[in-house]
C-alpha cells in the first residue's frame, strides 16, 4: 500500500500540468499580498481621494435635487441641507480613519448617523413611522449586520477600515487561510487529480498497477490517500514559504488575533438596551491581529452606540458586556483551518477520482472536474451550513472563523463522510462495472 | 500441474462476441506461443487472463487461484507485458523499475540485476517518454521480469526490438524457461515463436483452433552433401527426425530443437562431404497456413 501511495505522489509530482496548478496557486497567493500591500499603502496615505469622491458624489445629487420640481422651493432646500449634511459627515469619518483618531472616528461616525437621521426626516421618510420605532429597527438591523460582520453597514460608514490590515507575516498567513485557501482547495485538488484514472487508461500504464497482485479497492484508496497528501502539500508548502518570506521583510507581527466571545446578540443587546427584540445571532468573531487592537474596539464601542448609548458618557470605549474581548492564539486557528483544509483537500480529491473512473480520456475527465470545480465554488451557503462542498460555507462565519471548536468539528466530519460516501459510491461503479478503470 | 487453466471464457463489447467460449490450458514450466491473426482475441484474452478485463462467462484460473475471486493470489503468480509496455511516461525508467521493486518487495539488487539484463543502465535517469519504442519494450519487459513471477505473459514482445534486442530476448526466455519460468508468448513472428515455444495455441475469432495439437515443433532442413545417402542414413538413427531423400545431393529433413545438436553431430562428419545446410521454413509455418488459410 505504501508503495502504490508513494507511486501516485511521485505521479502527481512528475505531471506537468500539477507543475502549472502550483505555480497558479503561488501566484494567486503573491497577488494576495500585492493587494493588502496596495490596500495598506492606501489606507495610509490615499484616503483624499476617497474624500474628494464623497464631495463629487455630493454635488451631483444637489444638481439632482435642484430638479425635483415636484416638492416646493423650502422643501427642496430641506432636502439638500440634510443630503450635503450626510456627505460631509461621511467625508469627516474618512479624514478621521486617515488620521489615526479613534475618539474623532467614532465622534464622525455618530455624525453620520444623525445625518443620515436628519436627510431621512427632510425627505420626509420618517413621517410615517414612530421614530423611536425606526431607530431601534434600524439600530437592530445595523447591529445584526454588524456583528455578521463584513457586510455591515458600519463597515461602509466607517470606509471599509477593517480590510486594511498590515501586512505582516501572521495577517498574510491569516487572510490566505481565510481567502484564498477554500477555493483552493476545491480547485486546485480537484483538477491535479481529475484526469488521473482517464489519463492512465488513454496512456496505457494503468495495466502495470492492475496487473499487481492488490485489490482496485486498495489502488483506489491508494490514489485518494497519495492524491490528498500530495496536494495538501502542494498547497501548504508555497503558503509557509511566502509566510516566511513575508515575515521575514515586514516582521511576523502578533500571534495573538483579536477574538470577541460569547458574545451571543441576545445577552449583549439585552445588557446594553434592554429593549431590544431577540435576533439569532451566532458567537462572532473579530479577527484582526494585535496589530489592529483599535479595530476591535471600534468595533465595541460603536456597537453601543448603534444600539443607543451614548457613549459620549462613558470614559473611553469598554468592552460589550456578557461578552469577552480576549486574544487568541493564531496557531490554534492555524491548526483547525488546517485541519478542515484537509478534509477539504480529501473530500475533492474522492470526488475527482470519482469522475476519472467515468472517462476515458484527459481531456473529457478535466472539462468534468471543471465544472464541478466551478458548481462548487458558485454554490451559494452563507450560514446554511447545507452546502459542504462550498467554500462559501466556509467563509460564512459558521465553520472555522465561528469560532467554536463544536461547530468546526461538525464541518469537518461532514466533509470526512461526504469523502467516505464519495468513495463508497466510486468503489461502487469499480464494481459493477469493473472494466471502467482498464 | 497447469499454471494457467482458461474454460469457456466469453467476453463481449458493445454486444459484439470478441472471445467466444475459449477453453485451453497452460502446463507449469512450459513455453507455449499464442498464435492468431490480428483481431484473432489475443490481446483480449491475456487482458481476461490477468484480470484487466473481466469475462462475461467462465472461468480463469492461475496457479490454481480464481482470477475473480482470489484475484491478489492470482495475480502474484503473473507479471508480464500486455499489448504495450505499461510505462509512466512523466517518470524516469529508474522510477518506472522502482515503483515495480517495491510493490513487489524486491531488494535493491535485485533491481540492478535487471537494469544491466536490460541493457538500459545508460538510460534510467531520462524520462521514459522520451524512450525509443525498442528501449520502452525493453523497459517493460525489466519490470516483468523484476516481479520475478511463475507465469510470465508476453505479447508481442519482439516490437520494437533491433536485432540484437530479439536475440537477447529469445535468450532471456529461454534462460527463464529453463529457471522453471512458464511463458506465454504471443506473437505474430512465427519464426520466433518457432524456435522458442514447446506448444502452441492457435485462436481466431476469438475461437481456440488448434491447442498443443502437434508434436513437439520441428524446423525444416535442407542438407546438400556429396554423400546424401549417408546423411539419410545417420539421420534415420534420430527417432524423433523425418528424412527423406531430395535428389542425389539433397537430403530434407525435420527436427525437434533439443535433438538439432545431435543431427549436426551426425550429419557434420568429413566422409559425408557437407556442402551446406540451410534451414527451409517451419512446422509452425505450415501448420498456420493450413489454420489460417482464408486468411493467408
Amino acid at each position: 500500500m505504501a508503495s502504490l501511495i508513494i507511486q501516485e505522489i511521485k505521479q502527481l509530482k512528475s505531471s506537468q500540468k500539477n507543475r502549472v496548478l502550483i505555480i497558479f496557486w503561488t501566484m494567486a497567493l503573491l497577488a494576495l499580498i500585492i493587494n493588502y500591500a496596495q490596500s495598506y499603502y492606501e489606507y495610509s496615505g490615499g484616503n483624499a481621494i476617497d474624500v474628494q469622491d464623497i464631495q463629487v458624489q455630493k454635488e451631483m445629487v444637489l444638481k439632482e435635487i435642484d430638479g425635483f420640481d415636484w416638492v416646493s422651493e423650502s422643501e427642496r432646500e430641506e432636502m439638500k441641507k440634510g443630503t450635503a449634511g450626510r456627505h460631509d459627515a461621511d467625508a469627516e469619518v474618512f479624514c478621521a480613519i486617515q488620521e489615526h483618531d479613534d475618539r474623532k472616528l467614532l465622534s464622525a461616525v455618530h455624525s453620520y448617523w444623525k445625518s443620515e437621521e436628519a436627510e431621512e426626516k427632510a425627505y420626509g421618510y420618517d413621517t410615517a413611522h414612530d421614530r423611536s420605532e425606526q431607530v431601534r429597527v434600524e439600530a437592530t438591523e445595523a447591529f445584526r449586520d454588524y456583528m455578521y460582520g463584513y457586510y455591515s453597514q458600519l463597515e461602509i460608514a466607517a470606509g471599509e477600515f477593517w480590510h486594511y490590515d498590515r501586512m505582516v507575516g501572521f495577517n498574510f498567513l491569516y487572510h490566505a487561510m481565510e481567502d484564498a485557501m477554500p477555493i483552493a482547495c476545491i480547485v486546485v485538488a480537484l483538477l491535479a487529480v481529475v484526469d488521473g484514472f482517464a489519463g492512465e487508461k488513454e496512456s496505457g500504464s494503468i495495466k502495470a498497477k492492475l496487473l499487481l497482485p492488490v485489490s482496485k479497492g486498495k489502488l483506489l484508496a491508494a490514489r485518494i490517500v497519495g492524491g490528498t497528501l500530495y496536494n495538501a502539500a502542494a498547497l501548504f508548502l508555497p503558503l509557509l514559504l511566502l509566510f516566511l518570506l513575508v515575515g521575514g521583510i515586514q516582521g511576523f507581527g502578533s500571534k495573538d488575533y483579536l477574538v470577541l466571545e460569547d458574545c451571543a446578540g441576545i445577552k449583549t443587546a439585552e445588557a446594553i438596551d434592554g429593549k431590544l427584540d431577540n435576533f439569532d445571532i451566532y458567537s462572532y468573531t473579530i479577527t484582526y491581529s494585535k496589530d489592529f487592537e483599535l479595530a476591535g474596539k471600534y468595533c465595541v464601542g460603536i456597537s453601543q452606540f448603534l444600539v443607543g448609548q451614548d457613549f459620549e458618557d462613558k470614559e473611553g470605549i469598554t468592552p460589550v458586556p456578557n461578552g469577552r474581548l480576549v486574544f487568541s492564539s493564531i496557531w490554534k486557528f492555524l491548526l483547525r483551518a488546517s485541519l478542515y483544509q484537509v478534509l477539504v483537500i480529501l473530500f475533492s480529491v474522492s470526488v475527482g477520482n470519482f469522475l476519472s473512473i467515468f472517462a476515458n480520456r484527459r481531456g473529457i475527465a478535466t472539462a468534468a472536474g471543471l465544472i464541478v470545480a466551478l458548481v462548487f465554488c458558485a454554490v451559494p451557503s452563507r450560514g446554511s451550513g447545507m452546502f459542504l462542498i462550498s467554500p462559501g460555507t466556509y467563509k460564512s462565519g459558521v465553520g472555522i472563523l465561528g469560532g467554536t471548536a463544536g461547530v468546526t468539528a461538525l464541518h469537518a466530519v461532514s466533509f470526512l463522510l461526504a469523502s467516505l460516501l464519495v468513495l463508497w459510491a466510486a468503489m461502487v461503479v469499480i464494481q459493477r462495472r469493473r472494466d471502467t478503470v482498464c | 500441474m497447469k499454471i494457467l487453466e482458461v474454460e469457456h471464457v466469453t467476453k463481449s463489447f458493445r454486444k459484439k462476441k470478441v472471445i467466444d467460449g475459449i477453453s485451453f490450458s497452460v502446463g507449469e514450466g512450459k513455453v507455449v506461443g499464442f498464435v492468431g491473426p490480428n483481431g484473432a482475441g489475443k490481446t483480449t484474452t491475456l487482458k481476461l487472463v490477468t484480470n484487466i478485463l473481466i469475462p462475461d462467462s467462465g472461468s480463469i484460473h492461475i496457479a490454481g487461484f480464481n482470477i475473480l475471486k482470489e484475484r491478489e493470489k492470482a495475480l502474484a503468480n503473473v507479471a508480464g507485458v500486455i499489448e504495450n509496455p505499461a510505462l509512466y511516461m512523466e517518470l524516469s525508467g529508474y522510477d518506472n523499475l522502482r515503483f515495480i521493486q517495491r510493490a513487489y518487495g524486491k531488494s535493491k539488487s535485485d533491481m540492478e540485476q535487471v537494469i544491466e539484463m536490460i541493457g538500459l543502465g545508460h538510460a534510467m535517469r531520462q524520462k521514459t517518454g522520451r524512450y525509443s519504442l525498442g528501449m520502452k519494450q525493453r523497459l517493460g519487459l525489466g519490470m516483468a521480469l523484476l516481479a520475478d513471477p511463475k507465469f510470465l505473459i508476453l505479447d508481442e514482445p519482439t516490437n520494437g526490438l533491433d536485432a540484437s534486442g530479439i536475440i537477447e530476448l529469445r535468450a532471456l526466455i529461454c534462460r527463464k524457461a529453463k529457471e522453471g519460468t512458464t511463458v506465454l508468448l504471443s506473437s505474430h513472428i512465427l519464426s520466433e515463436v518457432d524456435r522458442i515455444a514447446d506448444e502452441v495455441v492457435f485462436i481466431k475469432d476469438g475461437k481456440i483452433v488448434e491447442e498443443s495439437a502437434m508434436p513437439p515443433l520441428r524446423k525444416k532442413y535442407l542438407v546438400k552433401a556429396g554423400d546424401a545417402k549417408g546423411v539419410l542414413g545417420q539421420l534415420a538413427s534420430i527417432r524423433d527426425a523425418e528424412a527423406v531423400l531430395v535428389n542425389d545431393t539433397t537430403v530434407e529433413f525435420r527436427v525437434g530443437a533439443g535433438d538439432f545438436a545431435k543431427a549436426m553431430r551426425l550429419v557434420c562428419q568429413e566422409e559425408y562431404q557437407v556442402q551446406d545446410i540451410q534451414q527451409e521454413g517451419t512446422q509452425l509455418e505450415h501448420v498456420y497456413q493450413d489454420i489460417f488459410r482464408e486468411d493467408a
